[in-house]
């Protein structure tokens, strides 16, 4: 009996999954919105819930119970093959070790693969990542990376006269992806339990406000242990981006600023494929918006206002 | 109320084929082949129009709207345009071409003292302008912001050009002569005097309707001399219904004159200006109107109702600083109601998700 219903939510999950209104190429994405709508709706998917014949024999409690785990199951497995892609394909890791032979990077994507697999029913560490992905997705720090290299801006020039490093634009890109990829990795710990979306919300949160170096050294010896060959730097800048008041420290380098922008963009880009007449584009509207208030999110006003310019440039 | 009694398809085609007739009757004068053809097309439309419009009157009545549809809704337009073309041109000239019966010519003499004088079926005539106007109203629907102003500004403007054409027609009509038919203008003066002189020469030999003949071939504006009562020439090409006729009389014989001067300039002129002006108002202006008013306004709405819409108003470059109204409000929108809907949709709780409780149990599950 119980295997049986088993299958029926199984079923149901994975045609949630595969809904058109959810992106395929991200998994967690269709996971929090599934949960989001749970954690919203509760009641109304419990009356919903009594009006099917079909979940006759368990009740409701224990249905979303097993719903949920079931739904956790089948987005690690899309989840894993998706990590695979981005760990062996889209990130070539070749700019941050200085040995660039091909059986050293191999050896770094499966450290990182394996970090990863780790730590995955980490529920903040998911909600970190979920915007990660979504970045990625969308292609904005490849099109907005390449742009900024092109067009001399004022990112440009902050990175040449205080940086001095000089990037082509497709190094920038992917030298901004590892530091993306790099930080969600500050927890240690693998949690298992299920927690509320706005709890993790709240916990995710609250690390942004209380990040210092302290922190940072804890996370690299961490780090330290799982990929060799990383360099202290490094991993300290990609877990200053997770900071919400990083704009507030002075002599912030300007890498960390950028990363910071594309992690913060994760977060709000979340319904990008419907515009209107007359208005900005739903990249563009964010942008913009996240310029005007750059200070509660901790994002360069100056940076945000050149990304909005951009947008507008090519109607992005 | 949102169902159109008739699809805006079918307004859109008969209005069409109308200002095509429109089109052809400038170059289709009384005495081509074709003006026979282009009598029963007009006939056939304005009968379709008349139809039209009393169906369309009659839906709106039962539904107590006749009054919405009068002053909003074309109804204005939909009158002028069709009853006086079909009473005053089609019919009359369907009778005199093929039943050869002269309506106009058949109206007692006050009547037609009236109509010559103050140019009244010229008038007439310039009413059918308003069919352009229905063309370009056939893109539009009352019900939304946009269609009801472009209605409003081609109502308005097209019937200021009728009134002002009307003016003009009204103006320029001759005057009065002591018999009640107009007088003549200069051409018809050259004529009279090129006539009077072919009579002097040859009345006498008896080759009067001959010579007649060389003077006044390829020439469209006589359409009948009489000398004591007997017709000496008739020009069947030119003789057609609704271009009334000018006279003039001497001891020894009477001239007819067709008038088609009037007619060019206040029924084509009209139409052709109207046809233009309406033109560019449902090009470039609704375009601006879109850009600065509509579009803006529509987008604000959107964000004030729905909860997730965080789409900011495109301010074009030259209004980014302005203090036009609709600009203002979308600045404060942009600056201020959208960031703070933002802060709240950074908390998941905070925003609708995508899917919804059909995507959820499917009928069946």
């Amino acid at each position: 009996m119980k295997s049986e219903i088993k299958d029926k939510i199984k079923e149901q999950v994975k045609r949630l999954l595969l809904s058109v209104k959810l992106p395929l190429d991200n998994p967690l994405e269709g996971e929090e919105e599934i949960i989001v709508f749970i954690d919203k709706y509760n009641t109304y998917i419990k009356n919903n819930y009594l009006r099917q014949s079909f979940f006759n024999g368990i009740d409701y409690d224990d249905y979303i119970k097993i719903f949920r785990q079931i739904l956790n199951e089948e987005v690690n497995v899309r989840l894993f093959e998706r990590l695979k892609k981005l760990f062996f394909n889209e990130i070539t890791f070749s700019s941050i070790i200085s040995d660039n032979s091909d059986s050293k990077i191999s050896v770094i994507q499966n450290q990182f693969y394996n970090l990863y697999s780790g730590l995955i029913n980490n529920p903040v560490f998911r909600y970190r990542l979920t915007g990660i992905l979504r970045v990625l997705r969308c292609g904005i720090v490849d099109r907005y990376c390449r742009k900024i290299v092109e067009d001399i801006s004022y990112i440009d020039l902050e990175l040449i006269n205080k940086e001095r490093i000089h990037f082509s634009p497709e190094m920038l890109s992917e030298y901004i992806k590892i530091l993306l990829v790099i930080s969600p990795l500050v927890d240690a710990e693998n949690g298992t339990q299920f927690l509320k979306r706005d709890q993790i919300y709240e916990t995710a949160l609250k690390f942004e406000n209380n990040i210092n170096h302290v922190v940072a050294d804890n996370v690299y010896d961490f780090i330290k242990q799982k990929v060799k060959g990383l360099g202290k730097n490094l991993i300290n800048k990609a877990v200053m981006i997770n900071s919400r008041i990083i704009y507030n420290i002075d002599g912030v380098s300007c890498d960390i600023r950028l990363a910071r922008i594309f992690l913060v963009l994760g977060r709000f880009l979340i319904n990008t494929n419907n515009s209107d007449r007359g208005a900005l584009t739903p990249e563009g509207s964010v942008i913009k918006t996240l310029a005007k208030s750059s200070d509660s999110y901790g994002v360069d006003k100056e940076m945000m206002n050149e990304l909005a310019a951009i947008s507008l440039r090519y109607g992005w | 109320m949102k169902q159109e009694p008739i699809s805006k398809k079918i307004v859109f085609i008969f209005s069409f084929i109308s200002v095509f007739l429109l089109f052809c009757g400038m170059f289709i004068k009384p005495g081509d082949y074709l003006y026979s053809a282009l009598i029963i097309a007009n006939l056939v439309t304005d009968v379709l129009l008349c139809i039209e419009f009393g169906y369309k009157y009659f839906f709106y009545l039962i539904r107590k709207k006749d009054k919405f549809y009068i002053r909003n809704n074309n109804g204005v337009i939909d009158i002028l345009g069709s009853f006086p073309s079909l009473l005053f041109y089609s019919l009359p000239g369907f009778f005199y071409i093929f039943i050869n019966y002269d309506v106009i010519g058949s109206l007692p003499g006050n009547a037609r003292w009236f109509l010559n004088t103050f140019n009244i079926l010229n008038i007439l005539l310039l009413l059918r302008s308003y069919r352009v106007a229905k063309l370009f109203n056939s893109f539009y629907h009352p019900y939304n912001v946009t269609g009801r102003n472009i209605l409003r500004l081609n109502r308005y403007i097209s019937t200021g050009i009728v009134v002002a054409f009307c003016f003009y027609l009204f103006v320029t009509s001759d005057g009065i002569d002591k018999k009640g038919y107009r007088s003549r203008g200069a051409d018809e003066e050259k004529l009279v005097t090129a006539i009077e002189k072919v009579y002097n020469d040859f009345y006498k030999n008896g080759e009067f309707t001959e010579y007649l003949k060389m003077v006044l071939v390829n020439n469209k504006t006589v359409s009948e001399i009489k000398t004591g009562g007997k017709s000496v020439y008739t020009n069947n090409d030119v003789a057609a219904s609704g271009n009334y006729k000018s006279y003039f009389k001497n001891d020894h014989f009477e001239v007819y004159f067709t008038e088609k001067r009037s007619v060019l300039m206040g029924g084509d002129a009209g139409f052709v200006v109207i046809f233009f002006i309406l033109l560019v108002i449902s090009t470039f202006y609704r375009e601006k109107l879109n850009k600065e008013v509509i579009d803006p306004i529509r987008v604000m709405r959107k964000g004030f109702e729905q909860y997730d819409y965080n789409l900011l108003v495109n301010i074009p470059d030259e209004y980014q600083y302005s203090e036009d109204d609709v600009f203002m409000t979308a600045r404060n929108y942009n600056d201020k109601w959208i960031p703070v809907k933002l802060k709240k949709l950074e908390k998941p709780s905070g925003r609708t998700p995508l899917i919804t409780i059909n995507d959820f149990f499917i009928k069946g599950d």
